[in-house]
């Protein structure tokens, strides 16, 4: 595990706040920041209790959201989603950095909103989409980006597995935001918008199809859509399931070739031409997510990366909101 | 029957409640966290753990939960909830049917294969769960206890086999040994979930240990060749297979080479045998001690490879898990049956564009 480096010179790790003690914070924060030379000081959640038992096992202490709010360092905003507009806005202090968890708004309206206010306050507004650390979405990006396959066509998501994350809220569902389109699915988008080198800009989107299997929050869920994007338009088909596992895989299909991208940590890319195809082993992946959440806090909390500033990520919003907002067809 | 599945809402347990349900069965799912999810569209109903109570009384209890989430230390505890909520959803009277595993015999089927109880070993914390389980529903159950030992369960969307081997096919990771083509020791998930309704069925088959793997004599080469086909790939194969699980003392001969006392721990974790001591040794250390090692990032954030080394042994086992099951069932689902449903979901997954065909 590597270690972060130590920050503002000093022999302490740097506090982090966090908003939203359930299980993503319990099962994944609260190990993975640690790991990444952090320390977890304040805490907060609507439900005191929950707070206090959070606190307790970081060796931390809960606080309001005014404490909070005036307390120096970056805060991490873990909460369901339909919060996180309003908890983004009422946080932003001048040079404070503000991770929100995915995903990051419901709209792209909001998003814009957001970007826009973090700007003029001068605060850095991060969105945790830790699967854009992946070695195999960035091999696959730096290859795309490069030009060598031409211009994106195509992208096939596909990612379905057997539901069983243990919610405190049950918003999961509960919330109309907490299918899996909004849920699991935003990584799945993101990371092929990220691959695809398509994280840039807003595209123009016309949903062709949507297909559910019940009222959001919807468990599984296909979308046919078209983005117009900078060099033309690309199609995107969406597959996404909370009851059976799916390939786990994006497909990105270009001019002169393709490409599968693992949706996971794996270190593979399978590259496709027109005589076959071979598979190319990327360094740095591996099983297990904790190491890529480190890398993501590093990334985000000291180098303040571009890939995670919330600009980057309304593209994948516009792509939900589209989606989300369409007429269901089936 | 008022039939009660614990851990039905897993992968084996929603073609056991679809099975029970056609047959007329009323079958109660008990779920934890969205496990209800699950469970919509089976025809089973389903309740919470602190909803057992007011359970109409079962006629059969059919467990498949196990620990397959936390900390391994804590697996003993986890037995325990388990195995209590299955008594109170049994009662008195009801028959229980335990769902194991082949690997009560090691992932080589190294030990002895009996059509009854196995004796407890150290092993890797997956196998000692298991074992444990089948001892403590023994002693709890007796006479009214029937345990069934699966082989590797293969079907659409298996995320341990169907859709895992898939995965090493599609990016181009091991899916065997060289010249070491393991028996599959498979069971279809449909006749898995046919036994089991056959099982809860027959009123006279208490205390005895059957064992299904089906498809058992079929190499795994048989099952992934039309995977690779389907998916137009070559499969790849391992040079050699892992090495076998040695000795406490050769284990610990090899940890302790050029390391440092808490990653020499956590190197012994990771082994067979070695780590099943060191849990019965966390197990009874001070809480605080475990807490301060598990703050520390190189001992929670482990990145063994053990998983796929485990795969591998499984894809590679050289001994045939010999099917143990009662004359009058027969498997309603063929080899081309099982295919032909693999298939469907290959293009449904997105591995493939088109159906693979009806032929494996």
């Amino acid at each position: 595990m590597p270690s972060a480096p130590m920050l503002n010179g000093g022999t302490h790790p740097r506090d982090v706040a966090i908003v939203g003690c359930g299980a993503v914070a319990r099962r994944l924060h609260a190990k993975t920041l640690p790991a990444a030379g952090f320390r977890i000081r304040l805490v907060h959640d609507i439900r005191p209790e929950i707070a206090e038992s959070f606190a307790r096992a970081v060796g931390g202490r809960a606080a309001t959201l005014d404490e909070i709010q005036n307390a120096p360092g970056p805060v991490l905003i873990a909460t369901p989603p339909r919060t996180h507009r309003a908890l983004v806005e009422r946080l932003l202090a001048p040079s404070r950095i503000v991770i929100c968890e995915k995903p990051f708004v419901a709209t792209l309206a909001d998003a814009l909103a957001l970007v826009q206010r973090g700007d003029a306050v001068g605060a850095w507004i991060g969105v945790a989409h830790f699967r854009r650390t992946f070695p195999a979405a960035r091999f696959a990006r730096a290859l795309i980006t490069s030009g060598a396959l031409g211009a994106v066509r195509h992208l096939d998501v596909a990612e379905g597995e057997r539901f069983s994350w243990p919610t405190i809220t049950a918003y999961t569902t509960a919330d109309a935001l907490g299918g899996v389109l909004l849920d699991t699915g935003s990584h799945a988008v993101d990371l092929a918008l990220f691959a695809a080198g398509l994280d840039h800009h807003t595209p123009t989107i016309d949903v062709h199809d949507v297909r559910r299997d019940k009222p959001e929050p919807a468990h599984e869920m296909e979308a046919h859509v078209s983005l117009a994007v900078l060099h033309g338009h690309v199609t995107l088909r969406l597959r996404l399931s909370r009851y059976e596992c799916l390939a786990n895989r994006i497909l990105i299909r270009c001019e002169h070739g393709a490409l599968a991208v693992p949706l996971s940590p794996r270190g593979r890319v399978r590259v496709y031409g027109p005589d076959g195809s071979s598979v190319m082993a990327v360094e740095g992946g591996g099983p297990g997510y904790a190491p890529f959440f480190v890398r993501q806090w590093q990334e985000s909390l000291v180098d303040r990366a571009d890939w995670f500033h919330a600009r980057r990520f309304l593209a994948v919003t516009a792509v939900l909101d589209a989606i989300t907002t369409a007429r269901v067809m089936g | 029957m008022h039939v009660i599945v614990v851990g039905g809402a897993g992968y084996v347990g929603r073609f056991v409640c679809c099975a029970l349900v056609r047959r007329g069965h009323q079958v109660t799912v008990v779920v934890r966290g969205p496990g209800e999810i699950h469970v919509a569209g089976t025809g089973a109903g389903v309740c919470r753990n602190d909803e057992i109570a007011q359970l109409e009384q079962s006629d059969v209890v059919i467990n498949l939960a196990f620990p397959n989430d936390g900390p391994p230390i804590e697996d003993p505890a986890r037995n325990q909830a388990i195995l209590d909520l299955v008594g109170q959803s049994a009662g008195t009277s009801a028959r229980v049917i335990l769902v194991s595993t082949l690997a009560v015999f090691g992932y080589n089927l190294e030990s002895p294969q009996v059509a009854a109880s196995t004796p407890r070993r150290r092993d890797v914390p997956y196998i000692e769960a298991k074992i444990s389980a089948e001892h403590e529903f023994s002693r709890a159950f007796g006479r009214r206890l029937t345990v069934l030992r699966l082989g590797n369960v293969w079907g659409p969307a298996s995320a341990s086999w169907t859709a895992a081997i898939a995965d090493c096919l599609l990016f181009g990771e091991p899916v065997g040994v060289r010249d070491a083509d393991g028996f599959s020791n498979a069971t279809d998930v449909a006749n898995a979930a046919d036994l089991l309704a056959f099982l809860a069925e027959a009123s006279d088959l208490g205390g005895r240990y059957y064992h299904l793997a089906e498809l058992g004599a079929m190499r795994w080469t048989e099952l992934i060749a039309p995977l690779a086909r389907a998916l137009h790939v070559d499969p790849i194969l391992a040079r050699e297979r892992p090495d076998e699980a040695g000795s406490l003392a050769e284990e610990v001969l090899e940890a302790l080479r050029g390391r440092g006392p808490l990653s020499l721990v956590r190197t012994l974790a990771e082994r067979p045998i070695a780590g099943s001591y060191v849990r019965s040794v966390a197990r009874v250390a001070p809480p605080a001690l475990l807490r301060a090692l598990r703050r520390r990032p190189n001992f929670t954030a482990s990145q063994s490879d053990g998983a796929d080394a485990d795969m591998l042994r499984v894809l590679s086992c050289p001994r045939q898990f010999e099917t143990v099951v009662p004359g009058e069932w027969i498997p309603p689902v063929s080899w081309n049956e099982s295919w032909r449903a693999v298939s469907s979901w290959l293009q449904r997954a997105g591995y493939t564009e088109t159906d693979a065909g009806e032929e494996p």
